[in-house]
This record gives C-alpha cells, structure tokens and sequence, in this order.
C-alpha cells in the first residue's frame, strides 16, 4: 500500500504488474514458512520471478531496503524450475508453462503465485484474477498445506476465493 | 436564643457526637464515590483500547490488499459492542475505506491525526484513533467512537445510596449521644453542689459522694482531701505555738555557757606560735594574735580596721589575689604560700590556711588566716632544687652515656647520650622497648652478672670492655664505668655508671691485628701469617706423611708497569692478581703476598709433582688472561717456581728461598713459564750468591777494571772513538764474564756504583789522553737501565764532567731500547737535557729490542749500535744482511751515524763498506785493550797505516767473537 501510495503521489498511473509486484511483496507478510526454509534467522526471504525481466524489476524497486520480521527481502529473476527451489515466493506470468515446474517443486517450501486461469488447479497457491480496475486473488490452501506453509487468516478472509 | 457557650453540658455533648457522625460519613462516602468513577472510567478506556487493537489486526489484510468489503467485514464485529456508537478504517493516505455507525446515532467523521492512540474522554462520548500496524510498518489508521450511557448510569446510583446512608446514620447518631453524655455529666452536677453547701456553711467536715473510678472520680476523691487538709492544719497551728515558747527559755541558758567556751579559746590563740589574724567579710581585720605581731612587726593596734593588704609584697599577681578570694568566698578553705612584706620592708614567705567561718544561718561572717614562716625553709628547698636541675642538665647533656638500672638489671634512668648511642630517639623510647639489660643489651649476657657481682663486691668497675647490642641488633663496643648505690642499710637499691662508645677504638684495633697478619693492600696474609701457616702446614704434613707444593710467583714487567701507568694503577693490578689467586686455591690452601709483585701458594694434599705444575699452570693461565684495570686493559705475564717439601726443605724459609730460587729461573727462560727447584738451581743460587758477595767487595778491593775498543771511521779508516768496557778479576774465580757480573750487579742495586765508578774512571782516562795528546775522541759508557732511573743521574753526569774537566761532546752514553721504551715520557726529558748539555746518545744493541726506527725519531739519540748478532752473518745470511741493510738505510734517513758490532773478518767488513755504514768496532779492527796499550795503539795507528792493526788482530779470528771470555784471557796475556 505505500509503495502504490507513493507511485501514485508522483503521479504515476498504477499498471496491474505494479499492483502485482506489491501484492506479491505483501503476501511475505502473511505467510509462515517451515524454519529449515531459512538457513539463519538473519537469512533474506527470497522472492523470485521466472523469465520475466520487467516484472522483476517492479519488483526490485519495491522491495529494496525492505525488511520483513527481520529478513531483508530480495527480488531474484530465475530461469528454470531448478533454480527455483530455493525461492520463497515464485512469480510464475501468464506466458510459462507452470505445470511442469510443479513437478520440480515437489517437497519444496515455495510459495507459487500465478495469473492464468487453472493455474490453483494445476497445483499452484495464489493466483491473481483481474476484475475491472481491481487486482484480486484466489488462494489454494490445500497446496498451501502441502507446501508446509502457514497462511495467515487475515490473508485468506481478503482472498476472492479460498480452494479448500 | 443562649449562644453555644452557655449550653449545658448535656447539650453540648450531644451535639458534638452528631456533628462527628455526620462528617465521619461525608468523608467515606465522597473520595469512595470518586474512586470507584475513575475506576469506570479507565477500564471503559482500557476495554476501548483493546477493541481497537483486535480490529487494528484484523483489519491488516484488509488494508494491505486495499479491500473495502473485508474491511467492512471487520466493522460489522462491532455490532456486539453496545457502547460503540460508531468507527472507521483509514488507508494510509487517509480516505476512509470502511465505515460503521451504530443504529440510530449519528456522527461526524474527522480524518485521522497524525500519532494519536489513547483513548480520549470528551464531553459526551469516548474516542481513540489507532494505528494499524503491519510488521512495523503503518498501514492504516482505526477510528472508534463510544457513548459514556454506563458511566451516566452508575453516577446516578451512586448519589442516591450516598444520600440514604448519610440520613441514616444522622438519625443514629442523635439516638446514642442521648445516651452516652449521661455518665460524663451527672458527676460534674453533683460536685458542683457539694461544693456550694460547703462555701454557704463553711463546714470542712461535708464531702462529696463518690461515683466512678474515672477522672471524675478523681476529682472527687481530690476535693474531699482537700477538705480534710485544711480541717487537720487548724489543729496543728494551735500546738506550734505552744512548744516555740518554752525553747526560748532554754537558749538563753546555753549562751552563758558559750561565752565562757570562747574566752578560753581566744586566750588560746593569743599564746599560739603561729600567726593567726581574723577578718571580717570584706576582709577588714578585727583579730590578730602577738605572734603575728612578731612575724609582720605591727601591732594589734596598728592594723585593726585595716585589710591584709598592708602587708603585700608585691609578688603575687593580682589573679593569685582573686583566686583566694573567690576559694574562701565559695565558702572552701585555702591553703597557700604567699609572700608577704614586713613592717621594715623585709619579705618573708608565709605557709597559710585561710578558713571562712559561717554563722548558724549558713552565711559567711569572718576569715580566719593561720601563717607560719617558712622563709628559711623556701631558702633551703630553693638551693636543693638548683643543686637538682644542675645535676640533672649534667646528666642529660653529657656526652658520654649515663645510666641507672635496678638489681635485676632492668633501666631505670638514662640520658639521651645513651639513647642515642644506641640507636634510639629518646631516653623514653629505650626504656620503653628495653625492660632487662642482660638479654637485650648485652651480647654476652653472662657478663652483666659478672659485672654487677664485681661493683656488689668491690663497690665499683672501671673500664669493663662490653660489647652491646644496638636497636638495629648491630653490635658496638663501650666501656663502662659503675658503681653501686646503696641504701641507709647498705643495701644496693640502684647501679648507676657511664658509657662511653669505643667501636671506633675497637676497629682501629682490629685493623692493626689485620694489618699485623695481612696485607693491606690485597688482603692476602702477609709474610708473617706465611711463616706461621706454613709451619703449621708442614707439621701436619710430617706427622701424615703428606707432600707439600710451594708456588712462588712473581708478575713480570711489574716494575715498568708500575713506573710507567702510575702507583694506583700498580695497585688495582696487584689487588686483581690477588683475587684471581683466590679463586684458584682450594680452602684449606694458602696464599700469601710476600714482596711487591711477589706471591706464595701453599698447596696441601699434594700428591705428586706434577699435581703442582698443574696448579702452577692455572695459575699462569689465570694471570695471562686480559687484566681492565681502572678502564685501561693490560696483559701481564708471570713466572712461577715450585718447591716441594719434603724433597726440597724441610722449613718454611727454605721451602719459599727456593721456590723464589726456581722462580728466579723461569724468568730467565720468559715470560709465563714453570720451573721446578733442582739441585742445579741450588748450584747457580750459591754461585751467584758468591758472586754477588764478590762483587760487594769488587769495588773496594780494586778487582774491576776497564777495557777500551776502539771505533773504527769506515771512510777514513781513522779511530774516532772508543768504547770503554768494565772487568772484573775474581781473586779465585779469576776473568768473570761481563753479562754474568753486570746482571748480578743490576738486580741486587750494586750497578749504581760500579756505573759511577766506570763513567768516572772512563772520563778521567778521556781526558788523561786528551792532555797526554792523543787525538781527541768520543768515548762510550754503557748505562744501565737501574743507573739510569736514578733520580740523580743528571747530577752525577755534571759532577763526573766537571771532576774530569771532559768535554761533554766527548761523553756518548749506550742506553738500550727497553730502556727508551720504559717510561718514554720521564725518558724523553732526560734525554734531552743530557743532549742539551751537549752529550752523545748511542742506542746499544740495536734490533734486538721492540722498538720501530720511527719511535726512535722522539728521542735527541745521535747514533745506532747495529747488534753484534746480526753483524755475524751479515755476509752469509740472506736476512741478516737485509735487517743490517734497513737499519742502516733508516737510519741515515733519520740522520743518525750507525755503528756495527762485532766485526770480525774483511767479508763483514766488505759488506759494511758497500752498504756504507758509517763506523766498525770489533776483534777486525781491535780487540778491547788496556788504557796503556790503547795509547800506544792509536799512535801507532796516527803514525803509521791504519790498516796494521787488522793485520795483527786476524791471528785469532773466530774464537774471539764468539767467546768474549777467552778474548779477555787472551787480552790477559797481552
């Protein structure tokens, strides 16, 4: 919110990805990972994005110099599902193929955050959905489970619609 | 109306318990009313707090994801809390995104405050702003709005039970102080009546009923005695004044009796040998004896009426004058001295007691002084005590010790002399810390014991030697002086005495016992302590059988470096030597300085020879290693000679004769070496001690005599001088050789007047040939290095050339180089004083010194004497012929003539020429000859060819130059 705050005292028209990019930052609020996730109690939360240059950038902007319960916070641009296990929170865009990296992420800990249509469906947790001017979400909180992460009610009571 | 003051007490009591009720209950029931309010009010606030804290968090996604129907989702809770009337959640940028307001309230919404959280009283509602907090991030803002309807309420209540109670308990009040004034006021009434019957009738006898045990009871119990007081007094006063008047009846008849009492008392006073005078109150006397009379010399007439001030001296102050009044004013009695002033002037002192007489009512109505003269017992005292402080000034300002001490020996007096001597501040000091003599003092305590018998039995000891110890437990030795002081029965109450420190006496005693024994220089035994240790040394060696070594050791050289570095730094080397002898022998070994630079070792449990050499070995060793003396750093050689006992003496003496024997001989052989005593030894010590016997008889029996080598001119071929050579003719032993006599003449001092003898008798031969009138010519005189030092050499030269009337240019002196090298700087101004007197200086044995050419170049010398040894092979020795060729090439170039010796044959003589040294003496030219035949020689040669002489000469060829002594036999047989 103050970072779409801030945008738009400079007068900067907010696009969806901006939106996104802060949703995205915001959800590390509301969320437990197991403790093995981290290899410190000092250790950054990463947030990564995969194959996607611009979205990574918005997402850098926002969360330089942020810090959430004590962990700086990265913005980390990824190019295979490999590279993805170690992420927190993975931004996967309309234009990749989620269901295979999926499969790689089995037994991981990553938060996937998608906005194509089945993408809960196939596996992933949060998805955006778009309605008018306003950016919402759906949450899966099966995969969320199975992902071993904690999500905070206060998330879920905001979400358009929770997959139990 | 009666104002409040006029009351009865009745009513008075009353209204004084109600009034206390009433603010009794006024005050519980107010600050508990305010209480419990602000109670309510701060848990209505704390309940608003934590609402808003529960919807702050709940709303945080809400906030987050900017979603208005979750937030309002959030609101809609508040509708269980009836008190909320309305509420609001801000974004962060402050427009509302939701909003509750409660059914039938309205309300106006105000943007948030920047940093507002408390919940906040206003008139008729209670607000709070919140901040929404995310991860310490804000994220919005919380506005909730409650109605005060409970506070309102309970406010209501509690001023209606507040109201109810307070009449209650007024009502209660009024009841029971009906009741509970009745007990205090009923037993006042009742006095207060008792009290007017007892006043309108005058009767004591009425009393009051008693009532209660309280203070109303008391009062009552007090009122009733008093009565009963004042009825018994009435009684009392009538029998008073019955028993007054018959005591003054009986008064009347003891005053008679009084009177006659003190008419036999003042006749008393009046016969009373002490003076006795009686002032009134203010001091005006009224009374004085005869004897007072007598002592003061005015009569009874002449100071009635007057104070004792007539007689004041003037002496006392007049604080002593205010001090007795004010003793006898207080009622006491004084006692004093005072000096008072005849009626003729005179003073006399008196002893006095003045008593204050009171009169029965207790006041002071007279003075009564009684005086005796004690004038001639003041002078008495006065005399003692001068006697006492003189005594006493004596006593603490000698400088020698005195001291008391009892029987048993514990200090009883001493004067600060003593203190100090024993290292003490103060005389109080010492007998503080010092409580009994014998084990304290003295180091000998037995010898206190002694001591005291000896002054109980003889009355007194002189001079007893005693050696004390000080605080600091370091020892010091006095002498003392007591004697006993003894009581009118003769028993000795006290000793007293002097002490006088000796330790300075007692060191220089000992130093000389030292000094006796030791030398004081090395602190080595002396020569004395030797004798005796190695006498005791050797008889224990006899009776086990042991051997016994005799080291004998002797510094080389240590004269010249004495003479040359200065007596201190002789000094420092010698004690240096001393210590490194020191650490070398074991304990039970000795070691000893016996002369100068001369040590002994005696070395026990021996057990060969070679055990001694080893020792003498270290020894050497020890002396050679590098001496830093006084910052200069010098080596030193030694020689040491071993005796052994039994094998070579059987005493002391002749043990240490022969060692130095050995010694001796070593020494001829260098520096550093060894040498055992031998029978040999023992040989060449008796012959050179019948030498050395000889030759102190030489010189008086005429048995030397003089020899003359002419010097030959290379060039010329011409005798230009002649070397005068001393020889001396045993009567049994015949031709002694020259280097054996003169040595034995050098180191036993016999050099200085045969030295004299030659220069004088080689003069006087000079000059006899100048004036029999052969050519004038040089002739040379060896000097020895002994002669030389001689303060008085230069004397002696003057005195021998003003005898012989020679021309000093006709005088050459022959020193060697050692002798230059010696002590160059005493040297130089010799030497030069001698050139200055115009004399010629030769250096003898030249090369086979130390010296370099160029150090020659210090010194006025006009001519080298190039050494026989090297003239002798100079034609066939590649080196000695190089030596002879630098020497006479440096020589030139310090332009000195050069001299060879010992030439021989026509080969040396070739070489000489070629290398053209400047003059030859030797057997080639002539054999030294007698004074006669040297005469007849240099005519011979003037007169006829200058080779002849050669000719002659080379009949006996080698045998000459190489054994002087058979050349002096043959010159015998000339």
């Amino acid at each position: 919110m103050l970072v779409l705050g801030l945008m738009q005292a400079q007068g900067q028209a907010v696009s969806d990805e901006q939106v996104k990019a802060a949703y995205l930052y915001n959800f590390a609020k509301f969320v437990d990972w197991p403790a093995e996730s981290f290899a410190s109690p000092a250790a950054p939360i990463r947030l990564c994005v995969l194959n996607d240059q611009a979205f990574q950038s918005q997402l850098e902007q926002i969360v330089t110099g942020k810090n959430i319960t004590g962990r700086p916070v990265l913005a980390i641009a990824v190019q295979t599902g490999e590279e993805s296990r170690d992420c927190h929170i993975l931004y996967i865009n309309a234009s990749q193929q989620p269901r295979h990296i999926f499969d790689l992420l089995q037994g991981t800990s990553v938060l996937t955050v998608g906005e194509t249509k089945g993408f809960l469906e196939e596996g992933g947790i949060i998805n955006f959905v778009c309605q008018g001017d306003q950016v919402h979400f759906q949450v899966n909180r099966k995969a969320a489970v199975q992902a071993g992460l904690r999500m905070s009610s206060r998330l879920l009571s905001v979400a358009k619609s929770v997959i139990e | 109306m009666k104002s409040f003051s006029d009351w009865s007490i009745r009513h008075k009591l009353t209204a004084l318990l109600v009034v206390m009720a009433c603010v009794t209950t006024v005050s519980v029931i107010v600050p508990m009313g305010a209480f419990d309010l602000a109670g309510l009010k701060q848990s209505m606030a704390l309940n608003l707090t934590t609402l808003s804290d529960v919807l702050s968090r709940n709303s945080t996604a809400a906030l987050t994801f900017h979603d208005a129907e979750a937030a309002q989702d959030v609101l809609q809770a508040l509708r269980a809390e009836s008190s909320v009337t309305a509420a609001c959640i801000y974004a962060q940028d402050g427009t509302p995104l939701a909003l509750y307001v409660r059914d039938g309230s309205t309300t106006n919404f105000v943007p948030p405050p920047v940093q507002v959280r408390k919940a906040t009283f206003e008139r008729d509602r209670l607000v709070i702003f919140h901040r929404i907090v995310l991860d310490s991030e804000q994220v919005g803002t919380i506005y909730i709005e409650s109605d005060l309807q409970e506070l309102h309420q309970r406010l209501r209540a509690y001023n209606t039970a507040a109201l109810g109670t307070a009449l209650i308990a007024l009502l209660l009040a009024f009841l029971l102080a009906r009741g509970l004034q009745r007990p205090i006021s009923r037993p006042l009434i009742e006095l207060v009546h008792t009290s007017k019957a007892v006043s309108q009738g005058a009767d004591y006898s009425i009393r009051a009923g008693l009532a209660s045990r309280d203070e109303f009871g008391q009062l009552v119990f007090a009122f009733n005695d008093m009565l009963e007081q004042i009825e018994r007094r009435d009684l009392q006063l009538r029998r008073h004044r019955e028993h007054l008047e018959e005591e003054v009846a009986s008064r009347t008849t003891e005053l008679f009796a009084a009177n006659a009492r003190l008419k036999l008392h003042a006749e008393a006073l009046k016969a009373a040998a002490n003076s006795v005078l009686i002032t009134d109150l203010t001091g005006k006397i009224v009374w004085c004896n005869p004897a007072f009379s007598v002592s003061s010399g005015y009569s009874s007439e002449e100071v009635l009426g007057k104070t004792p001030r007539l007689l004041h001296s003037g002496k006392h102050s007049s604080e002593f004058y205010r001090q007795m009044w004010e003793t006898i004013g207080a009622g006491e009695t004084w006692r004093g001295e005072i000096v008072n002033r005849r009626k003729d002037g005179e003073l006399y002192t008196e002893e006095m007691t003045i008593t204050p007489v009171s009169s029965q009512s207790g006041w002071i109505t007279h003075f009564v002084a009684i005086k005796q003269d004690i004038t001639n017992r003041k002078l008495a005292e006065q005399a003692l005590s001068q006697a006492e402080e003189k005594y006493r000034a004596i006593f603490e300002d000698a400088v020698i010790g005195i001291f008391q001490i009892t029987p048993e020996g514990r200090p009883v007096s001493i004067n600060r002399a003593l203190a100090q001597m024993h290292g003490y501040n103060s005389p109080e000091e010492f007998l503080t810390e010092v409580s009994d003599l014998s084990h304290e003092v003295f180091v000998d305590p037995l010898q206190v014991v002694h001591l005291l018998h000896e002054v109980a039995a003889d009355g007194q000891v002189r001079g007893a030697e005693v050696e004390v110890y000080r605080r600091d437990r370091t020892r010091k030795w006095v002498v003392a002086n007591m004697r006993a002081n003894r009581d009118a029965n003769g028993e000795i109450v006290l000793y007293e005495g002097t002490i006088e420190d000796i330790t300075d006496r007692k060191i220089a005693e000992e130093r000389v016992q030292f000094l006796a024994y030791y030398d004081a220089l090395t602190g080595l035994p002396n020569r004395v302590l030797l004798q005796d240790r190695i006498g005791r040394v050797l008889a224990g060696a006899r009776r086990r059988k042991e051997v016994v070594a005799v080291l004998f050791l002797d510094l080389d050289r240590f004269k010249i470096i004495n003479d040359s570095l200065g007596h201190s730094f002789g000094d420092a080397l010698l004690q240096e030597a001393a210590a490194r002898l020191q650490v070398l022998m074991r304990e039970q070994d000795t070691v000893a300085r016996v002369g100068g630079d001369e040590f002994v070792a005696v070395l026990t449990s021996v057990k060969r020879a070679s055990d001694a050499a080893v020792a003498a070995q270290r020894v050497v060793s020890a002396m050679a290693a590098e001496f830093c003396v006084n910052g200069h750093s010098i080596n030193v050689t030694c020689s040491v000679g071993i005796s052994m006992f039994p094998e070579h003496g059987l005493d002391g003496e002749t043990l240490i004769k022969n060692a130095d024997a050995a010694m001796y001989c070593a020494k001829q052989r260098g520096p550093n070496n060894i040498e055992f005593f031998t029978d040999d030894l023992n040989i060449q010590i008796m012959e050179r001690l019948t030498l050395e016997n000889g030759l102190r008889l030489a010189l008086e029996r005429k048995e030397l005599f003089l020899e003359y080598q002419p010097q030959m001119d290379i060039a010329t071929g011409g005798i230009v001088g002649v070397e005068a050579l001393a020889r001396w003719r045993h009567p049994e032993l015949g031709l002694v050789p020259p280097d054996r006599f003169i040595r034995i003449a050098e180191n036993s001092g016999l050099i200085v007047p045969i030295g004299e003898w030659v220069l004088m008798t080689a003069c006087t031969q000079a000059r006899k040939w100048q004036k029999e009138g052969l050519p004038p010519m040089r002739i040379a005189v060896n000097v020895s290095a002994v002669q030389f030092r001689q303060d008085g050499f230069r004397d002696l030269i003057r005195r021998v050339l003003l005898e012989t009337e020679l021309d000093p240019q006709y005088l050459e002196l022959e020193l060697t180089e050692s002798l230059l090298l010696s002590n160059a700087d005493v040297m130089f101004s010799v030497l030069q004083e001698l050139s200055e007197m115009g004399l010629k200086l030769a250096i003898d044995d030249f090369g086979t010194g130390y010296s370099s050419l160029s150090y020659l170049r210090q010194f006025p010398v006009n001519k080298l004497k190039i050494d026989r040894s090297f003239v002798r092979d100079v034609a066939v020795n590649v080196d000695d012929a190089a030596i002879t060729t630098a020497i006479i090439g440096m020589a030139r170039t310090l332009n000195l003539k050069v001299l060879a010796e010992g030439v021989e044959d026509e080969a040396q003589m070739s070489f000489l020429r070629a290398h053209r040294c400047d003059e030859i003496q030797g057997y080639y030219f002539s054999k030294p000859l007698l004074a006669d035949d040297f005469a007849t020689t240099v005519i011979d040669a003037t007169l006829d060819v200058p080779t002849r002489v050669p000719a002659e000469i080379a009949m006996q060829p080698a045998a000459q130059a190489l054994l002087p002594a058979l050349s002096f036999s043959s010159t015998e047989s000339d």
